[in-house]
């Protein structure tokens, strides 16, 4: 997204731009999932109104940015990764405990997904980050696309490969396709693919041999190309 | 480039925007983009086929052609090129119709399910025909509408195109300068020629 957004405030600078499993527009189901990820921090009495940095006598809302960050890894995932990698296996026995802490796998992976997060992001940082995405909507300018559209009529913009996964369900194949269609009626020279891969939003992270082998054959053409040293993704 | 792709291509205006349906590799793309000037898309579902026109340096989208052409905006483009294409298509009317409604002018190239010896292969052996032009078995083509030229024909005048320019094609795929001496008529064409090339505009 910030590729994207790269190619429409500097189309010149940029002469290959990879936009992968992205939206240019949040749906209200991705923008619900950051609500409620920004309530579970904000609503942490450690929060202290965002000013927790400045209280030597608290840590932050490390409750809260561990369940905004459990939240969102299950968006990541598909329902079928999901079930191959933990299934109904339990974490630390063979058969149920019956409690409420954790018992089955997923839910160890989730608290463990929570924990490690608290040591490499801040919460305002996350609140800002989620925010910033919920408003992304750059095509919502009608003279967005202008300037790429200029630069590319006279070879000087940004080509692009735009590619989605078939199983990630934050960011559809939908949210890909618009992407493209926008840029194909500004006749941005664009490449898209739909990738078939089971893990969900997670396989742009992921050794999908489609996938690479396709950014792969657009990056050979690209370090061809006059002005192939100016890349975004 | 193959045969029938180079008669395609000489009846491209330069300088043009071109989308290619069923573009393959790129190769046509590439050659119009390169010789011609020509911007164009491409549009494929063949896994190797887009890796290859990606490497290329061409444009190309993943889609569907019988459900997702509408992707594509009202007179986006020049010229829709359908290059052995419109018989593997599920509803080759409606791509006819998407090539109007994108473009206004078609190139479509097609094989001559009329060529003699596909009628003699169904006439005298009783069998569907496996040629060099045809080398598919029923059972596993991607060839699902076959058509003879006089078929073809009149699914355009059908859909409201007028053909403006028809070459036909040997069985190598290229222009068959010797069956001009056979006539324009439809009739010879039908049985002699392994396809053919139209210029067509609606």
């Amino acid at each position: 997204m910030q590729a994207l957004q790269w190619a429409l405030d500097a189309p010149e600078e940029v002469g290959h731009a990879v936009v992968i499993a992205a939206s240019s527009r949040l749906s209200a189901q991705n923008i619900a999932f950051s609500a409620v990820a920004r309530s579970a921090i904000m609503r942490d009495p450690e929060f202290a109104e965002g000013r927790y940095a400045e209280d030597p006598t608290t840590e932050g809302p490390r409750t809260g940015l561990a369940i905004a960050r459990m939240m969102a890894h299950i968006t990541y995932l598909s329902e079928q990764a999901m079930a191959e990698k933990f299934g109904r296996r339990f974490q630390d026995s063979d058969a149920p405990r019956h409690r409420f802490g954790v018992d089955f796998a997923v839910e160890s992976y989730l608290e463990h997904q929570g924990r490690t997060f608290l040591d490499r992001f801040d919460a305002l940082s996350y609140l800002y980050l989620t925010r910033a995405l919920d408003y992304f909507d750059p095509f919502a300018d009608p003279a967005a696309t202008d300037a790429l559209q200029a630069s590319c009529a006279v070879g000087r913009g940004t080509r692009f490969l735009v590619l989605s996964f078939d199983s990630d369900w934050r960011f559809a194949t939908s949210h890909s396709r618009r992407i493209v269609r926008v840029l194909e009626r500004a006749r941005v020279p664009t490449s898209f693919r739909e990738i078939t891969a089971p893990h969900g939003h997670d396989s742009f992270l992921l050794d999908v041999p489609e996938y690479l082998a396709t950014v792969r054959a657009f990056l050979d053409h690209a370090a061809q190309a006059p002005g192939g040293s100016r890349h975004a993704s | 480039m193959r045969p029938d792709l180079e008669v395609v291509a000489k009846l491209v205006t330069p300088r043009t925007r071109v989308l290619d349906l069923g573009c393959g590799d790129g190769q046509l793309l590439a050659d119009l983009a390169s010789r011609l000037g020509c911007m164009g898309t491409g549009v494929d579902r063949d896994p190797a086929s887009l890796l290859a026109a990606i490497r290329r340096g061409v444009s190309v989208i993943e889609l569907d052609l019988d459900s997702q052409l509408g992707e594509f905006g009202d007179a986006s483009y020049d010229l829709v090129v359908v290059s052995q294409t419109l018989q593997a298509a599920r509803h080759p009317d409606q791509v006819l119709r998407e090539v109007r409604r994108i473009a206004g002018h078609g190139v479509v190239s097609v094989p001559n399910f009329g060529l003699w010896k596909h009628r003699a292969a169904l006439a005298l052996r009783g069998r569907m025909p496996v040629s060099a032009e045809l080398p598919h078995p029923w059972y596993d083509t991607p060839n699902i509408h076959l058509a003879t030229l006089t078929d073809l024909e009149d699914l355009f005048a059908a859909e409201g195109f007028t053909v403006e320019r028809r070459v036909l094609l040997d069985a190598a795929g290229r222009a068959a300068g010797g069956l001009r001496g056979v006539g324009p008529t439809r009739l010879a064409a039908n049985l002699m020629a392994s396809g053919a090339v139209y210029l067509i505009s609606g």
